[in-house]
């Protein structure tokens, strides 16, 4: 990733070097490559924690860690994976790719670039640092609901704060994607002509925009119930703490969909790329991509049919969820005729991609039982939920983004990575996760409550089999930090386009990208 | 085209869309004729109708039988 070190035919090569350089960098691939090491770094810290819980998990019983340590595990982890690994990875790939895609030369803002990047890492430490402060981290899980998080100590007002920083971050950064996207394209490229994944993104980034002010709204009127003597979700004060929820929520779900459609972006690359065939229906994608955004606004309530909605609330709810599944599902049918009479060859990224539309398949249909009221009355708070969302988020948009870094690091480092050990990281990756996942299932269907240390001993063969894919999962993933190491140390010099079939701009610039790319637009037809 | 005509061409798209499918040969003639605020009046207006016929559907579930 950080190839761009001195090039000797790099005719601007007055860049400062070291630290400094990385510090007031205003370049679009050096921040590229800054968001998305701190996203494995997140990756690592955050995959720490939840081994903790499923060590903790592996037999019934309190061992390794308190009731009160285990719930600041839970909700740390997810802010840590959803904050802090899934979305800079994004970002970072954004960074990367959407200059070199539209044939722009830097990104539209790239002092605010750099801000938005350093933001991220005090956020990090007000949040991982937030296990030191007396009381622990907050423990009322990601959804920060009240009233915990209202009784919570000052670890919640470090989260409180670090979500406002990441959401400030979230926001100068799709101001900086939209304006890129929508003024900086090559001459001749047209709206309807873009790749996919400047596609996705842009829509990605209007979501961010419209949905992080709610989120930062929610959390502020939480910290005015906490230090400034206001009732907004105080029930004892004449308060409602269901309106936490459907503010949260109303952030909540577009903010699911803010992690997947880069996500579709991306695989939207890789498929045709190793089947040697244009994406099929190109137009439908963008056209489905467009309309998940804006129906995902209107089904947030499918995360409340237990806080005792009106009928109506929650059959409207039901029904608007399972009809924004139709548009979701026509994706997975495009990717599907995509491959079909390719000719098709299986590198690591290739294997990434068909895993993530076989399995984020499966994450879908679990959404579409839990999205019928009266099921998820049923399994609301169960570890069905918790496989629900591992599917579509670990096997849906982590598998993307480790299918896009194979893709894509021969661009950036300027060599192929080693084959051999990406396809051993894959398999390893991808049975593992099964392993880990799958029995999530069953152990939800029987009734196992998310979020607690200890469990009736009916469950414990399904955890211990969780337990055993989690650890394998959580080792075979420094496979994949060696084989990116290995790779920008050197390996087979990659040519400029690094795959048979790869397609569009990016391809055209040598390989690695040189700092300074498109200073003068390309011509694109 | 009349810029009428093609604001009926907007809400037929995005009626599509909601679908997820788009013929191609429609879809080369939606980039040529839609603009894009067009086509994001159509989005917005289709999804308010898509709220008040599911609320509509929702009352009608709803009565007493
Ligand atoms: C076919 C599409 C989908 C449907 C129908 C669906 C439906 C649902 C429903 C009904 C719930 C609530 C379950 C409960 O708490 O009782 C839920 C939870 C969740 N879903 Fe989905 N979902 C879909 C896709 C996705 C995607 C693409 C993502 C993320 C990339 C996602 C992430 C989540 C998360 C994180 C939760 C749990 C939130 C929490 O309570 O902590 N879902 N989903
Ligand atoms: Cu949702």
């Amino acid at each position: 990733m950080e190839a761009t070190h001195d090039h000797a035919h790099d005719d601007h090569g007055h860049h400062p070097t070291g630290l400094v350089r990385y510090f007031f960098t205003t370049n679009h691939k050096d921040i590229g490559s800054m968001y998305l090491w701190f996203s494995l770094i997140m990756f690592f810290v955050g995959g720490f924690m939840a081994l903790v819980i499923r060590a903790e998990l592996f037999q019934p019983g309190i061992q390794i860690v308190n009731p009160d340590v285990f719930n600041q595990l839970t909700t740390i982890h997810a802010l840590v994976m959803i904050f802090g690994a899934v979305m800079p990875a994004f970002v970072g790939f954004a960074n990367w790719q959407i200059p070199l895609m539209v044939g722009a030369s830097d990104m539209a803002f790239a002092r605010m670039n750099n801000w938005s990047f350093w933001l991220m890492p005090p956020a990090a430490l007000l949040l991982v640092g937030s296990f030191l402060v007396p009381g622990g981290a907050a423990g009322s899980g990601w959804t920060l609901y009240p009233p915990l998080s209202i009784q919570g100590g000052i670890s919640v007002d470090m989260t409180i704060l670090a979500v406002h920083i990441m959401g400030a971050s979230s926001i100068m950064g799709s101001i900086n994607i939209v304006t890129t996207i929508l003024n900086m394209r090559a001459p001749g490229m047209t709206l309807m002509r873009m790749p996919m994944f400047v596609w996705t993104w842009l829509i990605t980034a209007y979501l961010l925009i419209a949905v992080m002010p709610v989120l930062a709204g929610a959390v502020t009127m939480l910290l005015t119930d906490r230090h400034f003597g206001t009732h907004f979700f105080n029930a004892a004060g004449g308060g409602d703490p269901t309106m936490f929820m459907h503010i949260f929520w109303f952030f909540g779900h577009p903010e699911v969909y803010i992690m997947i459609l880069p996500a579709f972006g991306i695989i939207s690359h890789i498929i045709p790329t190793f089947a040697r065939k244009p994406l099929f229906g190109y137009a439908s994608m963008v056209y489905a991509t467009s309309s998940i955004a804006l129906l995902s606004f209107i089904v947030w309530g499918h995360h409340m049919f237990t806080v005792g909605m009106p009928a109506a609330g929650n059959l409207f709810f039901m029904y608007a969820t399972m009809l924004i599944a139709v548009p979701t599902g026509v994706k997975v049918f495009n990717w599907i005729a995509t491959m079909w009479k390719g000719s098709m060859t299986f590198e690591t990224p290739m294997l990434f991609a068909v895993a993530f539309v076989s399995l984020f398949t499966i994450g879908g249909f679990s959404g579409l039982v839990l999205a019928i009221t009266p099921v998820d009355i049923t399994l609301h708070n169960t570890y069905y939920v918790v496989a629900h969302f591992h599917y579509v988020l670990f096997s849906g948009a982590i598998f993307s983004i480790m299918g896009g870094a194979y893709y894509w690091l021969p661009k950036w480092t300027g060599h192929m990575y080693d084959e051999k050990l990406g396809k051993v990281h894959f398999w390893l990756t991808a049975i593992s996760f099964n392993i880990t996942f799958f029995p999530q299932h069953f152990l939800g269907l029987a009734g196992m409550p998310r979020r607690i240390p200890d469990y009736a001993p009916q469950f414990t063969e399904f955890n211990q089999i969780s337990s055993v894919g989690a650890f394998l999962l959580g080792l075979s993933q420094l496979i994949f930090l060696y084989v990116i190491i290995k790779c920008i140390r050197g390996g087979v010099k990659a040519e400029a386009k690094s795959w048979e079939g790869a397609e569009g701009l990016e391809w055209t610039v040598p390989s690695p990208a040189p700092y300074h790319t498109f200073e003068t637009p390309p011509a694109f037809h | 085209m009349s810029s009428k005509l093609s604001l009926g061409r907007a809400f037929v798209a995005v009626f599509w869309s909601f679908l997820g499918i788009r013929k191609d040969s429609e879809y080369q003639t939606d980039i040529t004729k839609l603009t894009i605020g067009q086509v994001v009046f159509a989005g917005i207006a289709c999804t308010l109708l898509f709220i008040a016929s599911l609320v509509t559907l929702v009352y009608f579930v709803t009565q007493k039988a």
